[in-house]
């Protein structure tokens, strides 16, 4: 009987153990199969600015290259294709060494170094590049970039920029800005920001509540929608100087506006029929076509990237989902099967993805993005409640805004849900939009 | 009783015969040591005597390898170490020109192209492009752009061939060696069409435009 009860527990001991063995089989079969090589973040080493000429330099001048460089390093830390490798202070203790050289960064595990020399001509920052590849100690690109001192945020951006360029052929967004509306008061009005969240402007001074922001596809200017004259109607502002101006003075309200990317055309939400439905109107508020026509509410358009077609969510099928119609209205088809509620899509400039909001199992509103063909379902967001994503310009970050650590704040993560960073602490800000690369 | 006498004296004799002719081995079979190893000091000088023929005959080793490369009469040792060295640099010439003169394509030596990736036995057909940085970051990208559609046990090899130019965009693209399945083939073009642009040339790098071909594995 003993031996029976043994044999037993063995056998049963065997099982869970061969099924594991089975799956992970599968599993690397199928990860080997659709994935290839898959793809490895860019590590990349940024080592402290160092001054060259041969005078002697001011205590804010030092700190200014210090700041300099943790700017870069902040850039090639956030951006989806980098990763920094950090300087390890106990390696240069324990090999007795001041600053680490190629080969340390090597061993360190980077794949690139960036080494920044400063000078200081007159009123200026000058910062002299050079990029090395560790495994070969081979100097890859170099350059120069001037600024004026107070502009060090800046050129800081520009070398991060100069370091994707080089690296990816691609444009870097880190000069790129950001929209958001702040609650100020008992109002709502529109900010502007780099993109990390510095420099912050005011562009509204309304004292009501102003929502959905979306820049014109230049930079110039800034749709949203303001309950100024009572119901909520499109209004534009000028990014450079501040003046605003009505765009609809629809019955009923407008909501919702999303710049086509030619900028020619507004797709944009009115209720002047009665129901919530799709419309495209010209830059001065006409009316060129109702694109939907149906009983239930349909919102949230957005263009995808060539201007064929264009995504929304509706609740026609009992709740809130997202569809793909093309540009004038025809052939709508269902894009999400997954989640309960999708809401507020946004396509991706890269034109493969679209992101939007999604109830999840758990009964929170997570971020979540698919393929636009319907494969692929992510969800990028694990805690707090997380809403209005938008896409960066280069296709590759999103920002949304989360109230995970209490108040609603602005936070940004790479299309994976990787490197989250919190870009607002005043709390109050919602409704974040990317602006155009500059 | 004297018989008694007499066995006991035999057994005696045979106890006392047995112990004398098993005692050195019940030693050797009861030492807790296990096997004793019998060491000897005259041992210590051998080493030496042995290193001592090994310098000699490593120049017969080198003397011999070289002279079989060529595949030539054997040579006497005083030839031998000097004939080699000139022949051998000949043959490594003579062996790269005619590989260029076969074909311009070079094998490209980069981490992302390693015998484990799936893009090993990646070619360029411009040789004086030396920059393997510059493969580790755009076969990432093609990397990250690589989804294989095609459910299929066998091996599936599509080569495709593109060319860049300075500023890192792709002015041309083809299949050179079809997998026969169509939608594989697409796949290969649409992975490489995504990852444009590609990082731009070296500035120190003459050349205008690179071509390189790619071959891509299911498995």
């Amino acid at each position: 009987m003993k031996s029976r009860i043994l044999m037993f527990s063995i056998v049963l001991g065997l099982i869970p153990s061969a099924v594991c063995l089975a799956q992970g089989n599968n599993v690397r079969n199928i990860f080997f199969d659709t994935i290839g090589g898959g793809f490895q973040p860019t590590k990349i080493g940024v080592d402290n600015m160092q001054y060259i000429g041969d005078q002697y330099i001011t205590a804010a001048d030092s700190t200014l290259m210090q700041f300099t460089t943790r700017i870069v390093q902040n850039d090639v830390e956030f951006y989806a294709d980098f990763e920094l490798v950090p300087v390890d202070t106990f390696y240069l203790r324990v090999y007795e060494i001041a600053e680490l050289d190629i080969l340390g960064w090597q061993r360190l595990g980077a794949a690139y170094v960036v080494k920044l020399d400063a000078e200081f001509p007159g009123p200026n920052l000058r910062v002299r590049w050079r990029l090395f590849d560790t495994a070969r100690n081979q100097q890859i690109a170099k350059g120069n970039l001037e600024q004026v001192k107070s502009q060090w945020r800046e050129l800081g951006h520009d070398v991060a920029n100069e370091l994707v360029r080089t690296l990816t052929g691609e444009a870097g967004i880190f000069r790129t800005r950001i929209l958001y509306m702040k609650r100020v008061g008992d109002g709502k009005e529109l900010f502007m920001a780099d993109y990390d969240g510095a420099n912050e402007k005011q562009l509204t001074k309304t004292a009501t509540i102003n929502i959905s922001p979306i820049f014109s596809p230049d930079g110039q200017t800034v749709y949203f929608v303001s309950f100024l004259k009572g119901d909520p109607q499109l209004f534009k502002v000028d990014v450079g100087g501040g003046k605003m101006s009505q765009v609809t003075n629809f019955a009923g309200m407008a909501a919702a506006p999303a710049v086509s990317p030619d900028g020619n055309k507004i797709a944009c939400v009115l209720t002047k029929d009665g129901n919530s439905e799709i419309y495209v109107l010209d830059l001065d508020g006409r009316v060129i076509k109702r694109l939907t026509d149906h009983r239930a509410i349909d919102t949230s358009p957005t263009w995808s990237p060539d201007g064929r077609l264009i995504a929304f969510s509706s609740d026609r099928a009992g709740h809130p989902q997202v569809y793909i119609m093309d540009a004038d209205g025809f052939n709508v088809r269902r894009l999400t099967y997954e989640g309960g509620y999708n809401d507020s899509p946004v396509w991706s400039a890269r034109s493969d993805r679209i992101t939007f909001v999604s109830r999840t199992k758990s009964g929170r509103f997570d971020i979540a993005s698919i393929d636009t063909s319907g494969h692929d379902y992510r969800i990028l967001t694990e805690v707090g409640m997380n809403e209005n994503p938008h896409f960066s310009p280069d296709g590759k970050h999103i920002i949304f805004s989360s109230s995970r650590l209490g108040p609603i704040d602005v936070y940004m993560m790479d299309i994976t849900g990787r490197s989250q960073r919190r870009v607002t602490q005043s709390g109050g800000c919602s409704n974040p939009i990317w602006g155009p690369l500059r | 009783m004297t018989r008694d006498v007499i066995f006991s004296l035999a057994l005696h004799g045979v106890i006392i015969v047995a112990t004398v002719v098993s005692s050195p081995f019940d030693v050797s079979k009861r030492s807790p040591y296990g096997e004793v190893i019998r060491v000897s000091l005259m041992s210590l000088p051998s080493p030496p005597a042995k290193q001592a023929p090994e310098p000699v005959t490593i120049p017969q080793i080198r003397a011999e390898t070289p002279s079989e490369i060529p595949l030539q009469a054997p040579t006497t040792a005083k030839e031998a170490k000097v004939t080699p060295k000139p022949k051998v640099k000949k043959e490594r010439t003579t062996g790269t020109t005619d590989e260029s003169a076969a074909s311009d394509k070079k094998q490209i030596e980069s981490p992302a192209t390693g015998t484990g990736s799936p893009f090993y036995g990646a070619t360029i057909d411009n040789a004086t492009f030396d920059y393997p940085y510059w493969f580790t970051q755009a076969f990432n990208k093609i990397a990250g752009n690589w989804r294989n559609p095609v459910l299929y046990e066998g091996t599936l090899v599509c080569a495709v061939y593109f060319q860049v130019i300075r500023s890192g965009k792709m002015i041309e693209i083809r299949v050179e060696t079809s997998s026969g399945v169509p939608a594989f083939d697409q796949a290969c073009l649409t992975a490489i069409e995504r990852s444009t642009p590609f990082p731009p040339l070296p500035g120190e790098f003459r050349d205008e435009i690179i071509g390189i071909t790619v071959p891509f594995k299911n498995r």
